[in-house]
This record gives C-alpha cells, sequence and structure tokens, in this order.
C-alpha cells in the first residue's frame, strides 16, 4: 500500500535525520559545558531529544523512543530551571546519545546495543530528578490514552444493531475561530447512518446585536447507525471538551417487543425528556383538549422548532420501526394456525411409528434395518425440533397488552403505577402463551388492586408514590419461569393464617411455615374479593388461576414480604405437545412419567416396611421417602415380581416414590389428550401412543404428589 | 478541487512521511521546517490547511497557531498539531491558542487521513 | 476571496437589493454584517439575491436570519429573490434549516427558508 510505502520512505529518513541530530546534539552538549547557562543549547538539546523520541515512536523503534524519553524529560526540568546544568549531566547525555546511536545502529542490523548500559544511564538520570520524580505530566510514560488519541475509526465498523440516539450539540460560541466547521461534523454524523437534523436558532439575536463570526445555532439530530456510540462521540472528538453534547439512546431493535405497534413516545415525552418543557407546564397544557403543540406555542412555553424537532424524533424513530418491522415480515410468511397444529399432529405421528420401527428393527436384529432405523430416528428428531420451534412465539406480544390494562387499572384506583418488562424476547409454545393470558389478568391485576398502595400511602411508607409491575420471563431446563412481582404492601402471613382458620380450612393449632400458608391462598373456597381485599390480602380467583396454570402442566408459586411486596412465579412447559417420558409398565398395562419430574429409579428390595394404607415409606440411602404403589393405586391385578422399582420423582421439593414392575427406558411422548371420561382422574394427564400400537397412560405427577402431600 | 495543505516539523523523518501520505491522498503540500519558515509560505499560494508540531526551533507550534490565528487571511483556518501523550498541558495550550484538533504521536498514515478528511471535508 | 456584495438603494420606494456573489464564507463574515445592516436600516423592503453565490457557510445563513429578525421588529420586509444557488441549498440541507414553520412564531409567514422545502417537494 501507498500508506506503508511512506512509513518505509520515513523510516530511512528518519536514520538520516537521527544521524545529523545526534551529531548536533553532541556538539551543542560540549559548547554546553563551557556555557551552562544557554537556553538556546539547552532548548536544541531538548528539541533534538523530543524529536528522536517522537518520529523514533512514528517508525516503530519503540526502544529508542523510550530511552530518549528519559534523556527529554531531564532536560524540560532544565529548561524549566529546575535542574542545573552540571559536568554530570553532560556526561550522562553524551552516554546517552551514544547509547542512541547504538541502538539505531542495531535496529539497522548492526550489533545488538547493551541493554544494561541503557539502564545504568537512566537509573543514573533519574536520579537527578527532583524529589517525588517528575515534573510536568511528563511521565504518562507509554501507555497511549487510547480515548484521546487521534479520532481514528474513520467510518468505523458495526458493534452491533441499529439503535437510534437523541443527540443535541450545542458549539461554545467560538467555534469558528478555532478553524472548526460544525457543518462537517453534521456531515459527519449522517455519514454514520439515518439521520435527521434540526437547526435550533432560538438564540439567534437581530443583526444589529450579532457578532457575525460567533455560533448562535446548535442542533438537535436523531440518528439511527449500527456503528454503536463510541462512533458518534469520535465525531465530536475535537469539540466535546468545548461544546454542549448530550447523547441518548431513544430506540434499541428489541424496544418493538415491548410496544404493540410502530408507535413511539407522545410529543409531551419528548419534549419533557429534552428538558424543553417543564413537566407542570406539560400537566397544564394537557388539560386543554386541543393538539399539544398548539397549546404550548401559544402560551410560549416552547418555541415551534422545538415542537418541529421533537415531531421529527417522533418521525424518524416510527419509520425506523416501521422498516425493521416491514423487514422481519419480508423473511417470514404467515400460516394458519390449524395448519401447523395438523403438522404437528403428524410429527406425533411420525415419532410413534418410528418407535414402532426401532423396536421392530432391535428384535429382528437386522443390521441393515437398525442403520435405516437410526437414521430415520435422527431425522425425526430434528423434525420434532424444527416443527416445535415454529410454534414458539415470544411472550413480549402478550406482555405487551398488560401496559394497557395496568394503565387502566392504575388510573380507576387513582395509583400511579407502571409496569417494567423483562426477557420478552423468551419463546413459548403459541398455545401455552394463549392459555396465559387470563391467569396473568388475574395476577396483575390482584397486583394492582390489593399490592400496591395509593400513592400517598407509599409516600408515608418512603417509597416512590409511583409503584412498580414487573414482569418477566427466563427459561429455565425445559420450563420457562414467569414472575409477575410488585413493590406493593406484600401480604402478612398471620392475616391469611387468621382467615383460613376462621375458613375452617386449617385446624388452629397446626404449625405452619410462610410458604404453607401462602399455598392455602390457592386453595378452592379461600377467597372472594371482599373479604380479603378488606384485610389487605390478595386471592381473587386464586384457586382459578391454579387450575388454570395445572392445565398447563405448570405450577405456581407465591412469595411475599410485608411492606415489600409480593411476587408470583408460574413455571410453565416449553410446549405441550410432546414431552420426553420414563415409560414403566405395571402388568400388561404401560405408563409414562414425565421425565423432568424423575429423579432417580432405585429397586424396591426390602418389603418389610410395606405395610398396608396408601402411604408408605421406603429407606433409600438413608433418607426416608413416602412411595406410592401404582399397582394397588391403579387395582391392576396379577403377580407382583420379586423385585419391583421405585421410581423417585420430585417437583417443587416434595419427594415421593412410584412403585412400578419395571422401567422400560426413556420415549419421546407425544401427548394425545383424553375426552371428557377422565376429566375427573387426578393421576391421569393424557395419554400416547407406544410403538407397537398400544396405549400408555401418562401420568400427572405433580398432582399426585400433591394429593399424597395433603391426603 | 486539489486542497492544499502545509505541514510544518522540524523532523524531515515526520514531515516525509507527512507529505507522502497526503500527496497519495490527493492533496497539495507544502513543508515547512519550522515555525517562521510556515509563516512565510502561508504568504504564498493559499492554503486550506495546517498541520503542525510542537516543538520547533525559532518560532514553535503554539506560536505559529497564535500567528495563524491573528492573521486576517487565516484565521479560520483547520489546524492540527502532532502531539506526544507527554505534552497533555501543550495540547491544552494549543487549543486555547485556536488549534482545530490534534494527532497523538506516533500515528499511522491512515489515522493520518482521517483527521484531516474530518476538518477539510 | 472573489466576491461581491452590491447593495442598490431605491430612495424614492424605500425598497433595497443586495446582489450577493461569488465565495462568501465566516471570513466575510464581519464584511457582509456590515451590508446587511445598511441594507436593512435604509430600505423597508430588502430583497436578497444569492444565485450567484458559490461557496458559503453557516455565518451566511445566520446573518440572513438575524437581518430578517431585525425586519419584523421594524416591521420590514426582507425576502429571497430569484433561485436558491446549489451553494446554498448544500448549506441548508447540511444544517437543517429547513423549515415547515418559522422560527419564530411571527415569522410563520416570511421566513427566508420555507420555501426551500416548497420548492424541493415540488
Amino acid at each position: 500500500m501507498e500508506e506503508d510505502q511512506g512509513l518505509e520512505r520515513g523510516k530511512s529518513v528518519f536514520f538520516e535525520e537521527a544521524g545529523e541530530l545526534l551529531a548536533e546534539l553532541e556538539d551543542a552538549l560540549l559548547e554546553l559545558e563551557d556555557a551552562p547557562d544557554d537556553q538556546e543549547l539547552i532548548g536544541s538539546v531538548f528539541r533534538a531529544m523530543h524529536t528522536i523520541k517522537g518520529s523514533g515512536a512514528m517508525f516503530g523503534f519503540d526502544e529508542v523512543s523510550s530511552f530518549t524519553h528519559e534523556v527529554e524529560t531531564v532536560f524540560d526540568l532544565v529548561r524549566a530551571g529546575a535542574i542545573p546544568v552540571t559536568k554530570n549531566l553532560i556526561d550522562l547525555t553524551l552516554a546517552a546519545r551514544d547509547q542512541i546511536m547504538a541502538m539505531l545502529d542495531a535496529s539497522r542490523g548492526g550489533e545488538p546495543a547493551d541493554d544494561e548500559r541503557a539502564e545504568e544511564i537512566t537509573g543514573a538520570l533519574r536520579m537527578l530528578l527532583p524529589r517525588g520524580g517528575v515534573g510536568d505530566e511528563a511521565d504518562t510514560g507509554r501507555v497511549a490514552g487510547a480515548d484521546k488519541g487521534a479520532p481514528l475509526s474513520g467510518a468505523g465498523e458495526d458493534v452491533g444493531e441499529e439503535s437510534s440516539y437523541r443527540i443535541r450539540f450545542r458549539p461554545e460560541p467560538e467555534i469558528f475561530s478555532t478553524g472548526s466547521n460544525p457543518l462537517h461534523l453534521l456531515n459527519e454524523l449522517s455519514e454514520l447512518g439515518e439521520c435527521r437534523i434540526i437547526a435550533q436558532t432560538d438564540a439567534l439575536p437581530t443583526i444589529h446585536e450579532i457578532d457575525p463570526e460567533a455560533c448562535y445555532i446548535y442542533w438537535d439530530i436523531v440518528l439511527t447507525t449500527s456503528k454503536g456510540i463510541n462512533a458518534i462521540r469520535d465525531v465530536f472528538i475535537f469539540v466535546e471538551d468545548t461544546s454542549e453534547l448530550h447523547i441518548e439512546v431513544i430506540d434499541k431493535p428489541d424496544a418493538t417487543d415491548d410496544e404493540t405497534e410502530t408507535e413511539y413516545k407522545r410529543l409531551g415525552e419528548i419534549l419533557v425528556e429534552r428538558g424543553d418543557v417543564k413537566p407542570k407546564d406539560l400537566e397544564r397544557a394537557l388539560e386543554s383538549q386541543k393538539r399539544i403543540g398548539e397549546v404550548l406555542v401559544e402560551q410560549e412555553l416552547v418555541n415551534p422548532a422545538k415542537i418541529r424537532s421533537a415531531l421529527e424524533e417522533q418521525r424518524h424513530v416510527r419509520t425506523v420501526r416501521k422498516k425493521r418491522k416491514a423487514k422481519e415480515t419480508l423473511s417470514s410468511i404467515r400460516v394458519a394456525s390449524p395448519k401447523l397444529d395438523q403438522l404437528v399432529n403428524l410429527v406425533g405421528e411420525l415419532v410413534t411409528v418410528q418407535a414402532r420401527l426401532s423396536q421392530v428393527a432391535v428384535s429382528r436384529n437386522d443390521p441393515q434395518l437398525i442403520f435405516l432405523d437410526e437414521e430415520v430416528e435422527r431425522l425425526t428428531s430434528e423434525l420434532r425440533g424444527n416443527t416445535m420451534s415454529i410454534r414458539m412465539l415470544p411472550i413480549g406480544t402478550t406482555f405487551s397488552k398488560f401496559r394497557r390494562l395496568v394503565r387502566d387499572l392504575a388510573r380507576d384506583l387513582a395509583k400511579e403505577v407502571t409496569m417494567t418488562t423483562e426477557g420478552a424476547e423468551t419463546e413459548l409454545d403459541k398455545t401455552v402463551i394463549e392459555k396465559l393470558n387470563d391467569p396473568l389478568v388475574h395476577l396483575i391485576r390482584n397486583s394492582i388492586d390489593h399490592g400496591i398502595e395509593p400513592p400517598d400511602v407509599r409516600e408515608a411508607a418512603g417509597k416512590p408514590r409511583e409503584g412498580t409491575v414487573h414482569l418477566s420471563a427466563v427459561h429455565s431446563g425445559a420450563h420457562v419461569l414467569i414472575r409477575i412481582s410488585d413493590d406493593g404492601a406484600g401480604i402478612d402471613p398471620e392475616v391469611i393464617r387468621a382467615k383460613a382458620v376462621e375458613k375452617g380450612l386449617i385446624s388452629p393449632d397446626i404449625e405452619m411455615s410462610d410458604k404453607e400458608i401462602f399455598s392455602v391462598l390457592f386453595a378452592p373456597g379461600f377467597s372472594t374479593a371482599r373479604t380479603v381485599s378488606n384485610v389487605s390480602g390478595r386471592g381473587v380467583g386464586m384457586d382459578v388461576v391454579k387450575t388454570n396454570v395445572e392445565s398447563l402442566r405448570g405450577s405456581i408459586d407465591l412469595t411475599s414480604e410485608k411492606g415489600k411486596g409480593t411476587t408470583v412465579t408460574l413455571k410453565l412447559p416449553l410446549t405441550l405437545a410432546i414431552i420426553e417420558g420414563l415409560l414403566a409398565r405395571i402388568g400388561d398395562e404401560h405408563y409414562v412419567l414425565p421425565l423432568s419430574t424423575v429423579e432417580e429409579c432405585v429397586e424396591l428390595v426390602s418389603r418389610e416396611s410395606d405395610g398396608s394404607g396408601r402411604r408408605r415409606l421406603a429407606n433409600i440411602r438413608g433418607e426416608i421417602i413416602p412411595y406410592i404403589h401404582l399397582r394397588e393405586q391403579f387395582h391392576i391385578g396379577g403377580e407382583r415380581p420379586d423385585i419391583e422399582q421405585i421410581v423417585v420423582t420430585r417437583v417443587d421439593g416434595d419427594r415421593i416414590g412410584l412403585v412400578v414392575d419395571e422401567v422400560i427406558g426413556e420415549q419421546q411422548t407425544v401427548i394425545k389428550t383424553m375426552g371428557k371420561l377422565c376429566n375427573g382422574l387426578k393421576e391421569i394427564s393424557g395419554a400416547t401412543i407406544l410403538g407397537d400400537g398400544t396405549v400408555a397412560l401418562i401420568l400427572d405427577v405433580p398432582n399426585m404428589i400433591h394429593s399424597a402431600m395433603t391426603g | 478541487m486539489d486542497k492544499t495543505i502545509l505541514t510544518a516539523d522540524d523532523s524531515a523523518s515526520v514531515r516525509q512521511m507527512v507529505a507522502f501520505t497526503l500527496k497519495g491522498a490527493g492533496y497539495q503540500v507544502i513543508e515547512a521546517s519550522d515555525g517562521e519558515d510556515a509563516l512565510s509560505k502561508l504568504d504564498g499560494s493559499p492554503v486550506h490547511m495546517v498541520i503542525t508540531d510542537l516543538n520547533m526551533p525559532k518560532l514553535d507550534g503554539i506560536g505559529l497557531i497564535k500567528r495563524v490565528r491573528s492573521s486576517t487571511k487565516y484565521r479560520f483556518i483547520p489546524i492540527i498539531m502532532l502531539t506526544t501523550e507527554s505534552q497533555a498541558s501543550k495540547k491544552q495550550e494549543g487549543r486555547k491558542a485556536g488549534a482545530t484538533g490534534w494527532i497523538v504521536k506516533p500515528f499511522k498514515p491512515d489515522q493520518l487521513l482521517a483527521v484531516v478528511k474530518k476538518v477539510l471535508r | 476571496m472573489p466576491h461581491t456584495m452590491d447593495l442598490q438603494n431605491n430612495g424614492d420606494e424605500n425598497t433595497g437589493r443586495l446582489v450577493l456573489t461569488g465565495e462568501i464564507t465566516i471570513s466575510d463574515a464581519r464584511e457582509l454584517k456590515e451590508v446587511l445592516l445598511k441594507a436593512i436600516d435604509t430600505a423597508d423592503d430588502l430583497r436578497v439575491n444569492m444565485e450567484g453565490v458559490m461557496e458559503t457557510d453557516l455565518s451566511l445563513l445566520q446573518l440572513l436570519c438575524a437581518t430578517h429578525r431585525a425586519a419584523l421588529r421594524q416591521g420590514k420586509q426582507v425576502k429571497v429573490e430569484g433561485k436558491y444557488p446549489a451553494a446554498i441549498t448544500r448549506v441548508v440541507t447540511d444544517a437543517g434549516y429547513f423549515r415547515r414553520e418559522g422560527c419564530v412564531a411571527e415569522a410563520r409567514e416570511s421566513c427566508l427558508w420555507i420555501r426551500q422545502e416548497e420548492d424541493k417537494d415540488g
């Protein structure tokens, strides 16, 4: 490259130049010995060192440069009169000069320079420095300040996704006298991306008062770029110390997940954020029914250019969002959801057939068939994963629907509430998301109605007037955790307990942990809105919420701290259609246990503890675990085998063993819902078809544990 | 339109590198070996930008900047100073005297061009 | 830098016409201010012709706006006569100076830069 040629040329000139400088330096030093106060001579020694240092670094001779730096530092102080010229100094500097010469020779392929000698010299030079070392900030050494270096990135590279920025740039009035042209900066800025520039001229005086060489204009800029905020700062690098510069991010790609549409902030909001209008003035202006912009201008609370600038911002962000949306839509197609359901069903059947194929292949022991089966299994599994992912949707759309709910509820109840969200991009099966709507509405309603206190109450309690409802979604293994938390009044366990006792749900003398008490909230018949909201609790139809969530094979959990707030956590399966299951056999019957609930399988050897009744205990490695004998539970006839298996399951910390004849193995299980006939069965959540065509029931393990624990 | 840049530096090697780089990018270059030399060369054909070292004999960089800023012809011309990072206070002084920007030595040719492009457009 | 700032006055009708040509930048700002001062002080109706402006910058826009402001206060008129040359259009665009409405309430009708956008939009 030409530029590198420039460096190479410079390099060869540098050797020549350094040679000359060193020769001059020698002469100057010798003269200085006779005239130690000659400022001119001192200056030329300093300059020679300075040039060698600077140019040396320029062309990559770092050792030369940093060694010379030491001498330069000393002579800078000599120049300032802080160090006298002595014979010692001159001797040392002459030695340094020879050393530099040797170093330069070495870098041109000569004898290597003597490093120890260099250290001796620098050591001795440092002794000359006044106490505390260095004057000035001379010894910032070689830590090149990356930030204050030259603005180098030029056009710069993309540093990720496109964001929009709001920039206000107000140069110092004297900017023209420093040779800067603000229009150049604006041009440079618009090269970074989609850019709207609005000049603000309100500071401009009349021709009689104007200083013709001063800059009165300042700018509002809205910029959408993928180059990052540092690229924007780089544009202003030479003027940022002397200008007013505010840069804010106003839109990011994931921002639209939260918004239902491509809508953006309201005009008033933008003006307040920019500091162009006071919140109070805005409130007052909003009271009149006219267009806010007009009112503000009429009342001279803001000038038209500011309004225009804010409108431009609105327009800009909307356009950017629309474009982004269009881009997203372009790369996708719409499919009617029944088609998708059908696809899932077909894949389900394929999975079933494939399981049969595997069985046949193994039993025939035909290598060719086994090989084919393995191929089919691989493809089926991929197809299944793909199909499932099509059904996955981000939960953000649901979240954003609640904004309106929160806003309206807060207004109706005269409370101040904001909703924040997190993890809007988290994906869940479409069906799960649809069925989640009602429970979430319920829970949010509860948070605002019973959780968040009225503004005055909050203030008195030392909390911000505005309460927060936070919605979050996060993956956790095969589940998604959805949390609804508020910073409201929280729930007093004692109040709940008293209420539950009163209702006869628990007996008064029973010891209960807070967790257990809170679980009473979900008990059917615990609450109606009236009774509970009177005692500050919640529980409006919480049993309904619980039933809903459980129908999605999920679970619900509530924690609360009095005065601090309440968090409800929903744990939901990623998908409803296919699960990983553990296949087990009792007699001729097959059962599937969701693998996510299975902890381990052990043999049940001892029958000594085998009393009668439903609840029995097994000792597994010293731990006592209650177990259920499924053969008995399901009234299956026939002989019990000598060795049975206990499948240890765990849900939310509660463990229970389920005894079966034999554990067959893991199995991809396509869930078929069962008709109304089976609705009353607590232990069964569905059925599946096995490889050989027989039906296996899917056990509802959480429910079984629950009834075992409470029953 | 070819723009003319004056580069003032007492180091011939740095001047050489600057000049070569700028000429390669299509600029006309006038070289000066110190501040006074630079001033006299500014009197000749029109110059659009000045790149100056700070430590120079006769008239140093700060002095040069001040003189240029008080001239009628070049009061608003972009001036870039070449500094080393051990000269933070010098840089401030240069800014006060009216420098447009700076480049920290050592720099690479493309860094130089980026800055020139930035202030000259 | 070669430029002309030619001010013609018609004393009878109190009108003035200022013709600007060539390169008018920050270096010429003082001179331009004096000319504009004189122009607005000596005429009730000022026309500015910039068709011959070859190169300019923000300082010219500022000075013209400032003149316009003074005119509004004194109940006078300032108007741009003829076409906007490329040099002016470029600076007006770069500076984000296009206007849909005037910068101050009274300038809604008469802002010097509103026409720009109408021209552009067709």
